[in-house]
């Protein structure tokens, strides 16, 4: 998914660069042309894209128990791996190459999470069942980042944009809190039957950063295409206690670009 | 009336050219068929005596050792009256016997009409002991003396103050032909001490805001009865007088301090977990009878003031009996000992006897036998009882204990957790499987007792097979007989284990003598191995290294 991701990208600015091959009209000889590329005239600029998120947030957490009378002890670790993330942003200029926007991305992937545990043996003490299940949860983030951009017309059609600023998450996680498991006499072994999960939402602030290029087959409709990074640590409430969740990252894509 | 058994003659001849007889009971028919010509013939005389109704299945059962295999348990009937401890077990694979091993009477004459009425012997059994009553109905049985001959008799089972034991008295002229203890006692008086001190976990639950040691995570009924020093109360419980809910043993906050309760607790539940997983035994009967414990009959301070029969039963003892507590429902019971500095003649303290894992672990054999050969407890039967009783413990030490002479750790002393000597290099324990003469025990059959005490030296004489099963496994040279035996070794112990399991709870008739159960252990090894396996080599070396041929 990675390579097809930075394949869009690159095929993005492929058809950016020809297409502003094709309608690129020579000036006149002794009158040069006003720099339409150095003037930015529209106010208002809009994107909504596809993105792909990159990275895996992965994490985990041991925590221990108490069961016949004795400590217990629950490893979980969470797999979060890349996906699909859908984000739109809009900007005012300011003044004179400078906008300031606001953007929102939504991400949501579904998590594996392996859950290892070592069960106490009813009769007898340091000799531990091992339980081993998985749990099928949901990762979902909302990030609403605050953004300063800078335009930087290339040409008439070509718009090129960097941007930065901060980012407000909001994810919400699935976290196994117990697990349940069968077994029966003589309690050699124990079978996980299911994990007892909640869903936690926590937020975060975070940075974005990150930069776009825009071609624009009309004065007003563009693609464009774009690579940023918009990330945040929020903490969940996990059975050992707290732990650190990694909230968004890399993302790539495209879509399309308005600006008026 | 007097009848001669159908085929007796037959019998007699087999008897004769088999040599299976023994010298003191000429008329005994003791038989192990385990060659296909053997077998061919036994097997005949078995059919043909089940077909007259001289022999009655009496129990039938899977091994679940080889599943292909049914053990049907026969008991000998004379005129619809059972012969007492004439037994024939077969071992079949698909119908077709592995195995045959037999102890009935060949010829029989007895008159089986009796001359006492039930309710004279009614009188006679209630005057046998000190505040007799009795556990068990009054029956007819045929009983064999040791001399060959047999006798009419009233059978039951009698409990007085301090003992219980089964009684046989003639049926015509009402004397005592026979009482066997019922009582399967840790043996006799002696000293030592204690507890392990390791912590234990207990299968507990809780109840109105307590909590009592019933186990309700095993499959069967698992319960502690605290009979808080009320020895009399322990007495009548024996005796059958019901149990109370308020008798278990019970612990407030759950961190048990009453260190008999947590010993017998777990420990009778790790015997269970032995058999279960060692064997694929469901307990005591297979059907997960009840297992009743019986704890704190007497305290330690308050041994000291009993009288010497009370101290020797419920102070320095462990025992089992299979007709006592209410309904007959069988019942261990452990005792505490007594305090420090007391130390009894060879330096000992006795200390709570449910502390040591082989002690419980022989008591609940001794339910165990009674649930399936129920080898009668008197003489060379009760020596095997005592024994296997002995095999068995040991065994229950080695798998959850680590190999070692310290405290708590696995070895071949029986009592050694409990009974511990005080003074600097003494013996510790009661007995000895690997080395029996250290306790007084012989080491070859013969130096065995043959007098009349301990119910014909059932405590004693143990040793000698016992000590085979050790040799058996671990190897050794016999003091006596210099016979030297190559062991399976301790890491294939389970192969020992099994073979003589095998051979004590499914193949030995009720009756067996050493021999017999030498035969049906070198069977079990060879059904369970291979006849040419390290085991059956192994036990057939150490039974002859003691002298059991």
């Amino acid at each position: 998914m990675k390579s097809r991701a930075l394949l869009f990208v690159i095929l993005t600015f492929a058809f950016c660069s020809a297409a502003e091959a094709q309608t690129t009209r020579l000036p006149p000889r002794n009158a040069p042309p006003p720099s339409r590329a150095s003037v930015i005239t529209e106010k208002v600029f809009f994107s909504a894209s596809l993105l792909f998120q990159v990275n895996s947030n992965d994490f985990d957490d041991s925590s221990t128990f108490r069961r016949n009378a004795e400590n217990g002890r629950l490893d979980t670790a969470y797999a979060v791996g890349g996906g699909t993330a859908f984000d739109v942003s809009g900007s005012y200029l300011v003044w004179k190459q400078l906008a300031v926007g606001v953007g929102l991305t939504l991400f949501s992937t579904s998590t594996t999470t392996e859950i290892n545990a070592q069960v106490p043996h009813p009769f007898f003490f340091n000799q531990p069942r091992t339980v081993t299940g998985e749990f099928d949860g949901d990762r979902s983030e909302t990030a609403v980042h605050i953004q300063a951009r800078w335009l930087i017309p290339v040409s008439p059609k070509m718009l090129v944009t960097v941007f930065g600023g901060p980012s407000f998450f909001s994810v919400e996680q699935d976290v196994v809190s117990d697990f349940e498991f069968s077994e029966s006499y003589p309690f050699d072994m124990a079978t996980f039957t299911r994990a007892i999960a909640n869903s936690q939402s926590e937020s975060a602030v975070g940075v974005n950063i990150g930069g776009d290029v825009a071609y624009f087959f009309t004065p007003n409709v563009g693609v464009g295409g774009t690579a940023q990074y918009s990330g945040a640590t929020v903490q969940m409430n996990v059975p050992s206690g707290t732990a650190d969740v990694k909230a968004g990252g890399l993302q790539v894509g495209g879509g399309l670009r308005l600006r008026f | 009336m007097k009848r001669v058994m159908a085929l007796a003659t037959v019998a007699a001849a087999l008897f004769l050219s088999l040599q299976v007889g023994s010298a003191q009971q000429p008329s005994s028919l003791r038989f192990s068929a385990t060659t296909a010509n053997d077998l061919r013939t036994w097997d005949q005389f078995v059919t043909a005596q089940e077909r007259s109704g001289g022999l009655r299945v009496m129990q039938v059962e899977q091994d679940p050792s080889i599943p292909s295999r049914t053990i049907e348990r026969m008991q000998q009937f004379y005129e619809g009256i059972p012969v007492w401890g004439a037994e024939v077990v077969r071992d079949s694979d698909g119908g077709v016997p592995v195995s045959i091993f037999g102890d009935i009477s060949a010829q029989l004459d007895v008159n089986t009409q009796p001359v006492l009425t039930v309710d004279a012997a009614t009188k006679v059994f209630l005057s046998s002991t000190a505040a007799a009553t009795l556990l068990r109905p009054i029956n007819l049985v045929v009983f064999r003396l040791e001399n060959g001959d047999a006798r009419l008799a009233y059978m039951s089972v009698v409990s007085g103050t301090n003992e219980v034991f089964r009684a046989f008295i003639d049926a015509a002229s009402g004397v005592e032909l026979q009482r066997y203890s019922m009582l399967q006692k840790q043996s006799a008086v002696g000293t030592g001490r204690g507890v392990v001190g390791d912590m234990k976990k207990m299968s507990v639950r809780p109840s109105g805001g307590t909590f009592v040691a019933d186990d309700r995570l095993r499959p069967p009924v698992l319960t502690t009865f605290d009979m808080r020093n009320n020895l009399s109360r322990t007495i009548n419980v024996l005796n059958g007088a019901p149990l109370l809910a308020s008798d278990i043993a019970s612990d407030a906050d759950n961190d048990w301090t009453d260190i008999p309760a947590v010993d017998a607790h777990a420990h009778v539940g790790w015997t269970y977990d032995y058999y279960f997983k060692r064997h694929g035994r469901r307990g005591l009967d297979n059907r997960d009878r009840p297992l009743i414990s019986l704890i704190n009959g007497v305290s330690q301070q308050g041994s000291l003031s009993l009288p010497p029969d009370d101290f020797g039963i419920f102070a320095v003892n462990a025992f089992w009996c299979d007709l006592c507590g209410p309904g007959g429902i069988g019942t261990m019971y452990f005792g505490n000992g007594f305090p420090l500095p007391f130390v009894d003649q060879l330096g000992r303290n006795w200390t709570y006897l449910a502390g040591s894992l082989d002690v419980v672990g022989h008591e609940l054999t001794h339910g165990v036998i009674s649930s399936s050969s129920n080898l009668i407890p008197g003489n060379e039967p009760g020596a095997l009882n005592e024994a296997f009783a002995d095999m068995m413990g040991t065994s229950v030490e080695f798998f959850f204990q680590v190999p070692g002479g310290g405290i708590g750790q696995a070895d071949y002393l029986i009592a050694e957790d409990s009974v511990r000597n005080r003074s600097t290099g003494g013996l510790s324990g009661i007995r000895s499987l690997a080395s029996p003469t250290i306790f007084g025990g012989p080491d070859h059959y013969s130096i065995r007792y043959t007098g009349p005490d301990d119910d014909g030296g059932v405590h004693i004489n143990s040793t000698i097979p016992s000590h085979a099963f050790f040799l058996s496994i671990e190897g050794g040279r016999n003091r006596v007989s210099g016979l030297t035996v190559q062991g399976v070794g301790a890491a294939n112990r389970e192969q020992i284990e099994k073979s003589f399991y095998r051979a004590f709870t499914f193949l030995l008739p009720a009756s067996a003598n050493f021999p017999t159960a030498r035969a049906a252990s070198i069977q079990a090894a060879r059904d369970l191995y291979g006849a040419n396996s390290a085991a059956a080599t192994a036990i057939t070396q150490a039974w002859a290294a003691v002298g059991v041929n």
